[in-house]
């Protein structure tokens, strides 16, 4: 796990601009909010991984995750899933994403962490805290600009509110 | 002006169960809090073995891990010598959570209140100025530490598994299980070592009994979950069977996968997805690993397990009872010591199915919602479990309520309903 670095020594962006890898995030909340999955997934690159994990699995040192994609073309199974096999009741996400940070940085990479914290609004329900966590990422160069090569979300309550229908 | 009193609360004692018996379920099953209350006396804290853990999370002395017992907070401890014990997390003086990290090794736990210290089988080892100070204070001169412990909890472990009752006085597990559903239990659990990989949990706004309905229902699941349907990996005209135990309290459906096809079996399956092919398929590439020709044994064991086998992934799913419309489903997933790096990766990949996020179980715990929803404003009204006929006996296809069945004619005997 990527432990965000402090203050005093912090890592620049390396290969990226800082600009360009916020308004990633951006698009990842944005995408996955209003539901175009597709163009969400052309934000990994093909070899990605992309995992959801509870807090407690990391911190025992325990493998498991609630999702598990070893590449885009898995995550892209589960958007299918989402979009045409699964049952769920109608639902509104948000994601926010804040504190956006290089920790670690290679020839073509930058190791990026955030927090996360997304709301859930149920048809008649009043919207709620999903879940919150952090992200410890892996963010590449690519033609058309900074992508994702892993993305690990990290949530820190270890009981999910019923379901997690869209992916942290 | 006429007042009604319908809406008044209903008295426990003045419920009746539907004449037709257990081919009905009276919604208020779901939704009575004092029928909540007796269930935690009769069921949970009654004569039932509760599942706590795997032994496999507690390997040394010291180990602990922190569950529930229908709603009471329990602690399964490995002590100096090996033995295991679960009790009470709840200090004998003013009520306090003695223990409060969900796991940890210690072999002592100490009240963070007045600092009353516990061995790791309930024994109260002291407390602080128990003698007074300077002549003042103190315990009473009778006061007895043995009979200030934390409440133990009667223990019994089977090939790693423990299981956990508030009656000392309850027969083996052997015997509470029954030949045919102590087979399939051995099945998974054959002795060999286990190795934890995991968890997941998730609050499920539902009665609990919708839990343990929902996977005696081969009927939905040939229905409701269409990524099942569509992968083969669980369909109506798959072979399959459910099997009871004497009482009706246990019970297991056993299916096998079977190709992705067209089948007659699918046409009433109005969502089923010819077309879906998987990108990657190595999300699904099951492989035996059982004798026998089943790929898929969903295991319900009153009052709070499922062992779940489907394809690679094995998980104990544990119940924990929070209100009457409330409970939490505590995952813990396992493969064994001796599985290979690609087998231990096979079965995480395929927990993918599984869980809050599980491209399957969704439909499970949104569906649970809404039942328990409808159930809430459906007070006088009742469920149909006809499917199959009225019978309680063992069955060899899926097209059936049986095992629903079983489990209320069990649950109306110990209930007294």
């Amino acid at each position: 796990m990527t432990q965000s670095a402090p203050a005093r020594s912090r890592t620049s962006w390396g290969p990226l601009d800082g600009g360009s890898v916020r308004e990633l995030y951006d698009d990842y909340a944005a995408l996955l909010d209003d539901g175009h999955y597709e163009a969400w997934l052309d934000l990994f690159v093909a070899g990605a991984t992309y995992i959801v994990t509870a807090r407690e699995n990391i911190e025992r040192g325990l493998p498991l995750a609630t999702i598990r994609c070893d590449s885009r073309a898995m995550l892209s199974d589960r958007v299918d899933a989402l979009t045409s096999t699964q049952f769920f009741a109608r639902r509104i996400a948000r994601h926010v994403i804040t504190a956006i940070r290089p920790v670690g940085v290679d020839a073509g990479s930058v190791d990026v962490t955030a927090n996360f914290v997304v709301f859930e609004t149920l048809v008649d329900e009043a919207t709620r805290v999903h879940s919150a966590g952090t992200y410890a990422d892996q963010v590449v160069v690519t033609d058309e600009g900074p992508r994702f090569a892993t993305k690990l979300a990290i949530y820190d309550a270890p009981l999910v509110p019923t379901s997690m229908i869209v992916p942290l | 002006m006429e007042f009604s009193l319908a809406e008044r609360p209903i008295a426990l004692s003045d419920r009746r169960w539907p004449d037709a018996g257990v081919t009905r379920v009276p919604f208020w099953v779901y939704t009575d809090v004092a029928l909540y209350e007796r269930e935690q006396e009769r069921i949970f804290r009654g004569p039932s073995w509760s599942y706590v853990a795997l032994a496999a999370e507690i390997p040394e002395s010291g180990d602990f891990v922190r569950t529930s017992v229908g709603d009471v907070p329990v602690i399964v401890t490995r002590d100096r010598k090996g033995a295991v014990h679960v009790v009470v997390n709840r200090c004998a003086h003013r009520g306090v959570v003695v223990c409060n990290a969900a796991s940890g090794n210690a072999t002592t736990f100490t009240c963070p209140y007045h600092q009353w210290q516990y061995a790791s089988d309930g024994r109260l080892l002291g407390l602080p100025f128990k003698k007074g100070v300077g002549g003042h204070g103190g315990m009473p001169a009778d006061f007895d530490n043995a009979e200030h412990g934390l409440q133990q909890l009667c223990v019994i472990e089977r090939n790693g598994v423990v299981f956990a009752s508030f009656d000392h006085g309850l027969a083996s597990l052997e015997e509470y299980l029954g030949p045919t559903n102590l087979g399939w239990f051995d099945r998974v659990f054959d002795g060999r070592p286990l190795r934890v990989l995991g968890y997941q949990r998730q609050t499920v706004p539902a009665n609990w009994k919708l839990m343990f309905e929902n996977i005696k229902d081969p009927y939905h699941a040939s229905l409701l979950h269409v990524f099942l349907v569509t992968f083969g990996l669980f369909r109506a005209d798959n072979p399959s069977k459910t099997q009871m135990d004497a009482t009706g309290q246990h019970s297991v459906l056993v299916s096998q996968r079977s190709e992705q096809r067209e089948v007659t079996g699918t046409d009433d399956i109005k969502r089923v997805r010819h077309d879906l092919v998987l990108r990657d398929p190595t999300l699904l590439d099951p492989v035996r690993e059982f004798p026998g020709s089943a790929t898929v044994v969903m295991q319900t064991i009153w009052p709070n397990l499922i062992v779940q086998q489907q394809s690679n992934t094995l998980a104990m799913r544990q119940l924990v009872t929070r209100s009457v419309d409330e409970f939490e489903l505590h995952w813990t997933y396992f493969g064994y010591e001796s599985d290979d790096e690609e087998m231990t990766q096979r079965r995480l990949r395929q927990a993918n199915l599984m869980g809050p996020a599980g491209l399957v179980s969704i439909d499970d715990s949104e569906v649970m919602r809404l039942a328990q929803q409808g159930a809430a404003v459906g007070q006088h009204h009742e469920a149909l479990l006809e499917m199959g006929g009225a019978d309680l006996d063992d069955t060899d296809h899926m097209v059936t309520e049986v095992a629903i069945r079983a489990f209320y004619d069990h649950y109306r005997t110990v209930m007294e309903l």
